[in-house]
């Protein structure tokens, strides 16, 4: 064509049409499998149609003129299919296959020469005719005990399957596969932590013999060759948040629309990648929050006038990796939260004390609670029976913890934090009587050993002074009625401070294990949910090891103290 | 002149295409949907889309639809649309030219055909 050079493109189209084709052999061959059942898979033969007329169309832009018109006749063979003028037979399904083969040859041919033009004069009657009458061409073609059209018998594509060997770069694996990979990648992490058991008690007892050194050597392999395999694991099953992103622009600029508003919606750091399994469940608390941005955020264009703000409202996502975590923001810059409704409304479970005692974020927070959108006068502003506590609750179940804050008229932001991954967390081991429990790494702040007398008692809850906070504390020992020692031989006391985000609780414990890095399995197979439970690991000896909910215990001992009927 | 245009097609190949045909063009900036639906969604994003260059078959939501939902919302309304589709149904081209389409150019094609349309839209939308 003249000014237009498309030979550049030619390995692209050729991928291209090569997907093309792979997708009308299994169409085909799916066709086959159904021939007896008489009913035509419309939708399927649909989706086809639309495939071959993508191709047709690329061919024809890249000049593969003859390409384009046997794909044109191939696609009228298949309508008339759909229109019914034409039963799906045997035969018929035979001439589909030789059409696919002769159609794969020309793409082929133009591959290894693109200056080539396919000859499809020999095979462009086996389409010409849309009524079964036998033609000559089809006499020819019923009459070869291989019925291969003529085109395929010329030299060059004596060998019609050779794109079966054909090389790729690019392997979709189904994600269950994945997933059992990275399970037994965590069940050799679990073995892991026994070889290096067995390791440092060999090397106690056989101190200088070399065998013992061997032993040392492998187990300081195999642990960092478990680590790379886990990590090189996780990378396969990361994916860019953008995929989840990428779906809210829409949903957007129509709720947007229906409420008379304008809103700008912005994005940063969409490559953050975040494991698989947390990309498809974090699609559904962000449009909480942006649904809410949208109805109770962003202003109308006459109230921000008024205020004078922008009339365009904006909402910006963003996501960034700190740490372990993932942090992503839902920002908007609207009328902001009012405190003094949420305040209103929480009375009917704090009392006024309480309340000023609590700290304007943590009644910010109020929002996230059970219940406490369903109430009248909130839920007639929210519009909807969906309250901020799904969030809470879909991002809990994340292992992760969503936050708001707001600043009246200047806009709210609501922050979820996860982990980057579910499967495997970091956990530190301790244990309360004979029972030993998990608490994941990331919400320990620190571990502090105390003597008792260091204890306090406020509203008849015990309580210790750190570096001038007061910190609320749970005994692990009653919290699950394992019978607790208590204090260790020098009569002092362990505490591991938790926290999320600026709250802070110690959890009183008998032993503190070491750190270790644990499965996570999920705890509702065997036991539904257990209230203070997150799941359970299964340790190198085969033990079962329940992981702690630290998030639920904040809630549970730092806002509703002494309140835990209230839901 | 022409400094954004929207193309509208499910082929990534006929994207490539395109920044060939608009070469001519200096400083076009082309801007990618792969249905109407995205294309809808790039409108609202895109501050002056000149030219939306629309494909009829496309999943999802095809080009007819795409049109039909430009109609009905009366958004959008002053962006010449062209329409570019592989000989498809007469119909569906002139159901297309009806909904607001300003041309239709049949797949494939030259791009002086493209070209010429192109000026000739712009040299009568301007007189």
């Amino acid at each position: 064509m003249e000014g237009f050079d498309t030979s550049g493109l030619v390995p692209e189209y050729i991928e291209d049409a090569k997907g093309h084709l792979d997708k009308l052999d299994s169409v085909l061959l799916d066709l086959e499998k159904d021939l007896g059942a008489g009913e035509l898979d419309v939708e399927m033969v649909s989706d086809l149609l639309g495939s071959l007329h993508t191709l047709k169309g690329n061919s024809g832009m890249m000049g593969f003129t003859t390409l384009q018109q046997y794909v044109h006749q191939l696609e009228g063979a298949l309508k008339t299919l759909l229109e019914g003028s034409m039963p799906l037979t045997g035969d018929f399904l035979q001439r589909l296959f030789d059409a696919a083969a002769v159609l794969r040859a020309g793409i082929e041919e133009v591959e290894a020469d693109p200056l080539s033009t396919p000859d499809f004069s020999g095979d462009a009657e086996l389409f010409a005719s849309e009524e079964p009458a036998p033609g000559p061409a089809e006499k020819e073609v019923k009459g070869q005990p291989s019925p291969r059209p003529k085109m395929s018998a010329s030299p060059e594509r004596s060998d019609s399957f050779k794109y079966i060997g054909a090389k790729s770069n690019i392997l979709k694996v189904d994600f269950e596969r994945l997933d059992h990979l990275l399970n037994l990648a965590g069940e050799l992490v679990i073995h892991r932590t026994k070889l290096a058991e067995v390791d440092r008690v060999f090397k106690e007892k056989y101190r200088d013999k070399e065998v013992s050194a061997d032993l040392s050597e492998a187990a300081e392999l195999i642990n960092k060759a478990t680590s790379d395999l886990q990590e090189a694991i996780m990378k396969v099953r990361m994916l860019p948040i953008s995929q989840v992103f990428h779906r809210f622009p829409r949903m957007v600029r129509d709720l947007s629309r229906e409420r008379g508003k304008e809103i700008n919606l912005t994005f940063s750091g969409e490559g953050t990648e975040l494991d698989k399994t947390v990309i498809d469940e974090i699609g559904e608390p962000l449009l909480h929050l942006i649904r809410n941005s949208i109805d109770h955020g962003i202003e109308t264009q006459g109230d921000r006038s008024r205020k004078r703000k922008s009339p365009v409202g904006n909402i910006s996502l963003s996501a960034a990796q700190e740490g372990n975590h993932i942090v992503i923001t839902v920002s908007d810059d609207g009328a902001g939260l009012d405190i003094d409704m949420i305040k209103a409304k929480a009375l009917s479970w704090y009392t006024e004390e309480e309340l000023a005692a609590m700290g304007r974020d943590n009644i910010l927070n109020l929002i996230f609670e059970a219940g406490f959108t369903t109430a009248k006068e909130v839920s007639e502003i929210s519009g909807r029976g969906v309250g901020l506590d799904v969030v809470k609750k879909n991002v809990a179940g994340l292992g992760g913890m969503v936050e708001v804050k707001s600043e009246k008229d200047k806009g709210t932001t609501f922050t979820i934090k996860l982990p980057l991954t579910l499967a495997i967390i970091s956990s530190l081991l301790v244990g309360a009587g004979a029972e030993v429990f998990a608490l994941p790494l990331s919400s320990v702040v620190e571990s502090i050993r105390l003597q008792p007398e260091e204890l306090k008692s406020v509203n008849n809850r015990e309580v210790i002074k750190l570096r001038e906070r007061v910190l609320p504390l749970v005994r692990l020992s009653s919290l699950f009625g394992c019978h607790a020692g208590g204090t260790d031989a020098g009569g002092r006391m362990y505490v591991v401070v938790v926290g999320r985000a600026e709250k802070r609780i110690g959890i009183i414990v008998d032993r503190l294990m070491g750190r270790q890095e644990i499965v996570i399995k999920s705890l509702d197979e065997f036991v539904g949910d257990a209230e203070g439970i997150a799941g359970a690991t299964i340790m190198g000896d085969g033990k079962v090891v329940l992981i702690l909910d630290i998030s639920g215990m904040i809630d549970k001992n730092l806002i509703k103290a002494d309140r835990r009927s209230v839901h | 002149m022409l400094q954004k245009v929207l193309i509208v097609d499910d082929s990534s190949l006929i994207h490539q295409m395109y920044k060939l045909v608009f070469m001519r063009y200096k400083d076009c900036k082309l801007i990618s949907a792969m249905n109407g639906l995205e294309a809808l969604d790039k409108l609202s994003q895109e501050a002056g889309i000149q030219l939306v260059l629309l494909d009829i078959n496309m999943p999802v939501m095809n080009g007819l639809q795409f049109l039909e939902n430009i109609q009905k919302e009366g958004i959008h309304k002053g962006v010449p649309i062209i329409i570019v589709s592989t000989e498809g149904k007469e119909e569906d081209t002139l159901r297309g030219l009806s909904m607001g389409a300003r041309g239709y150019v049949k797949k494939p094609f030259q791009p002086s055909e493209l070209h010429d349309l192109i000026e000739r839209l712009y040299t009568g939308a301007t007189s």
